[in-house]
């Protein structure tokens, strides 16, 4: 087990559930960084190299699919893990193929420990 | 002299013709017919003649002709009493009255019965045929006849001493058949139409052709003297035409008369181009003249009207044809004006259509925009909810007691059934867009029934009902069909059983039912429903009234149509039996195989 915790950004405009997603990630021993905004999420990534994204596909300005495309585009972010998480289960089937995996709302406390147990095995807590 | 028997001018076939009517009436004519008769036979006494008889033309015996032949042969007396009264007048011996009278009666009679029973005669004499009847039967039968008869008369009569019979047979014959031929004409034409509705230009006009007739025609045969005579009878002919041009054969009769009456006096009388030495030579001329005279201006006559008849007929028909086109024009016209209306009422009521079409599908279509539009928005709140419920629920906030336990289960509880009626209106926006379609794999039934029932577990626990399901050993081992779709049905069935049984147990069965088609059951120990909302309780938004709780009664709105709706496009059908206070079982049965083209949306 490494050492360094891994690095997740939360993607969420809903600041209720954005804050609740970090604390479950924080309570997974996994570092998190909220942002509420698509083009914030852009510039983040611009320099930092996030373990896993969970990204919302309904956000502001910029949206999921959009910063989803751009992480795939991106040799720097090649190892970035993408949860793509929406409660619009019809547009969410333009993510399929892309994102790592799909998680439609509401996202329950065991499926976020699933999703954490697959996309980072080396840091999943024990259950 | 009125003898109309209102017969028209045409004179039918009569098979059996009346010879004798006893009436007042008849007497009275019979009589007045008589008189007229002598008067008009005394007449021909004015005109003097020096041949083997003492008289050569006997006008009577064309009126006689003329009145059997238009008002019936049962005239006859009159024609015997009128010739009795002349015999008589003239003191005749007995033989020779009765020769005499039967002579003139049989002349008339004979005459008219041949032209009543044997021609389809007008008395208008306004057919070629009719005028050829007429001369002909009058010339070669009436007065054949009478001049036959009456010789023999005088042959046996004292009166016949010293004559020479065969001038007197041919005297009479000529003389009555010029009688017969200008007379008969003018009374038929008379008779057949009595009205002058002429203008004033026409009264001028056959004034002018009158005058210049008697002018002429006293040149001809008044003016000049037996040594100075000419052969100028020809003279007479183009007034003659002319009336036969400009009027009817009526009017050529009365003018051919007129000429007629001119000629016979100045032959008589010794002037004219007939007046010479030998009567009988004079006789003969004047009877050829008077037969030219007679067919000429009758026939000609007679064709024009004929024409005029013809070109009447195709000037009436013409205005019918016309009347009819125009009246078949206007209706035309008005048919096509209101289907000219109609068409634009149908473009109309086309237009509005189409707009309520558009309106309705715009409605529906921001139905579903609304429907999806809560599915989403209310999702992320729940998510909060169900999570926090959760993270509490292990214990992640520190340890709970059994009272909050049981708190945060009923939360978590109620939080899923909202969650399943957010999907369900998801789905209900979907099946209005027809964004909704099944896609069919193979699945095992087994597994995909152990997953769907494990799922709903936790809530059968909560309430500590037994929760039960089985797969008859004779189902395939795999299915094609969509069991997501498999499972919104099972999971809406399986959470109203779980919701409205508060104690026992809910039982999901799996059975083959035929070759084709399987049963899915599902049997709870519930509440059940009431007889009368059975009818109604696939409806959509359909919801009890007050027969049950409102609280026991929320949710089922929305989740058995979509239930119905989904096994109706996966070919099946669903049946509930149910018994209030016992339970309730409903039977979803399936097809092993789903259709290819799964389009049976409602």
């Amino acid at each position: 087990m490494n050492m360094a915790k891994p690095l997740v950004f939360v993607v969420e405009d809903d600041p209720s559930l954005g804050t609740l997603f970090s604390d479950v990630m924080q309570d997974m021993g996994l570092d998190t960084q909220l942002i509420r905004d698509g083009r914030l999420a852009n510039q983040q990534l611009d320099t930092a190299v996030p373990d896993m994204v969970l990204l919302d596909l309904h956000l502001p300005h910029v949206s999921g699919l959009e910063i989803l495309n751009r992480i795939r585009s991106d040799s720097r972010l090649e190892k970035t893990r993408v949860a793509m998480i929406t409660a619009d289960a019809v547009r969410v089937k333009e993510a399929q193929g892309k994102a790592d995996l799909i998680l439609i709302k509401p996202i329950g406390y065991f499926d976020l420990r699933d999703m954490v147990a697959k996309l980072l095995p080396e840091h999943a807590l024990p259950r | 002299m009125v003898m109309d028997d209102t017969r028209p001018s045409l004179i039918r076939l009569k098979r059996n013709p009346t010879i004798f009517t006893f009436s007042l009436g008849y007497l009275g004519q019979v009589i007045t017919f008589g008189a007229v008769y002598f008067l008009v036979a005394r007449l021909g006494f004015l005109i003097p003649f020096n041949g083997q008889l003492s008289v050569l033309v006997w006008p009577a015996t064309g009126l006689a002709f003329a009145v059997l032949t238009r008002s019936g042969i049962r005239y006859w007396p009159g024609a015997a009493l009128g010739a009795l009264l002349v015999a008589l007048s003239n003191q005749y011996s007995i033989p020779l009255l009765i020769g005499f009278v039967a002579a003139h009666t049989l002349e008339p009679l004979v005459g008219a019965y041949v032209l009543r029973r044997h021609t389809h005669f007008r008395s208008s004499l306004e057919k070629v045929n009719d005028v050829l009847a007429l001369v002909i039967i009058g010339a070669f039968l009436s007065a054949l006849l009478g001049a036959s008869v009456g010789t023999l008369a005088i042959r046996l009569s004292p009166e016949g001493v010293n004559r020479i019979y065969s001038y007197v047979w041919w005297e009479w014959w000529a003389g009555h058949t010029i009688s017969i031929v200008s007379i008969a004409p003018v009374v038929l034409t008379w008779y057949a139409n009595r009205r002058m509705n002429w203008t004033v230009n026409q009264w001028i006009e056959a004034g002018i052709g009158l005058v210049g007739l008697v002018l002429i025609s006293a040149v001809v045969f008044l003016q000049f003297s037996p040594s100075g005579n000419y052969p100028l009878g020809h003279a007479v002919f183009p007034f003659l035409l002319w009336f036969a041009l400009r009027f009817g054969p009526r009017e050529v009769a009365s003018a051919s008369l007129v000429t007629l009456i001119i000629g016979i006096w100045g032959t008589a009388t010794g002037t004219g181009p007939f007046s010479r030495s030998n009567p009988d030579l004079n006789v003969l001329l004047l009877l050829s003249f008077v037969l030219s005279v007679i067919l000429t201006a009758l026939i000609v006559s007679s064709v024009l009207a004929q024409l005029r008849r013809a070109r009447e007929a195709l000037r009436q028909n013409n205005a019918q044809l016309e009347a009819r086109v125009t009246a078949r024009t206007a209706e035309l016209s008005q048919a096509n004006n209101l289907l000219q209306q109609n068409i634009i009422e149908r473009d109309q009521i086309h237009g509005e259509l189409v707009h309520a079409r558009d309106q309705a599908l715009d409605a529906l279509r921001l139905k579903s925009q609304i429907l999806a539009n809560i599915s989403h928005d209310a999702r992320t709140p729940l998510n909060v909810i169900m999570l926090r419920t959760e993270m509490m629920q292990v214990g992640r906030y520190g340890a709970i007691t059994d009272k909050q336990k049981e708190t945060l289960d009923g939360i978590s509880l109620n939080a899923r059934e909202l969650l399943t009626f957010i999907n369900n209106l998801l789905d209900e926006a979907q099946y209005d867009t027809k964004k909704l379609r099944p896609v069919p794999v193979e699945f095992k039934p087994h597994d995909w029934l152990k997953q769907s029932v494990d799922a709903m577990r936790p809530l059968a626990e909560q309430k500590h009902l037994q929760l039960m399901f089985r797969v008859a050993e004779d189902m395939p081992s795999t299915l094609n069909n969509d069991p997501e779709w498999l499972r919104k049905i099972l999971n809406n069935l399986l959470s109203n059983a779980i919701k409205f049984t508060a104690k026992g147990h809910v039982c999901i069965n799996v059975n083959k039912v035929d070759a084709n088609h399987w049963l899915l059951m599902i049997e709870d120990s519930g509440m059940g429903i009431p007889d009368e909302a059975l009818p109604h309780i696939f409806e959509a938004f359909w919801q009890g009234d007050g027969s049950v709780t409102r609280d026991t009664n929320r949710g089922v709105g929305l989740g058995l149509s979509i239930v119905k709706r989904l096994t109706r496009i996966l070919g099946g059908e669903i049946v509930v039996e149910s018994q209030v206070g016992q339970g309730s079982i409903f039977k979803v049965t399936l097809p092993f195989e789903m259709k290819k083209e799964a389009d049976e949306h409602g």
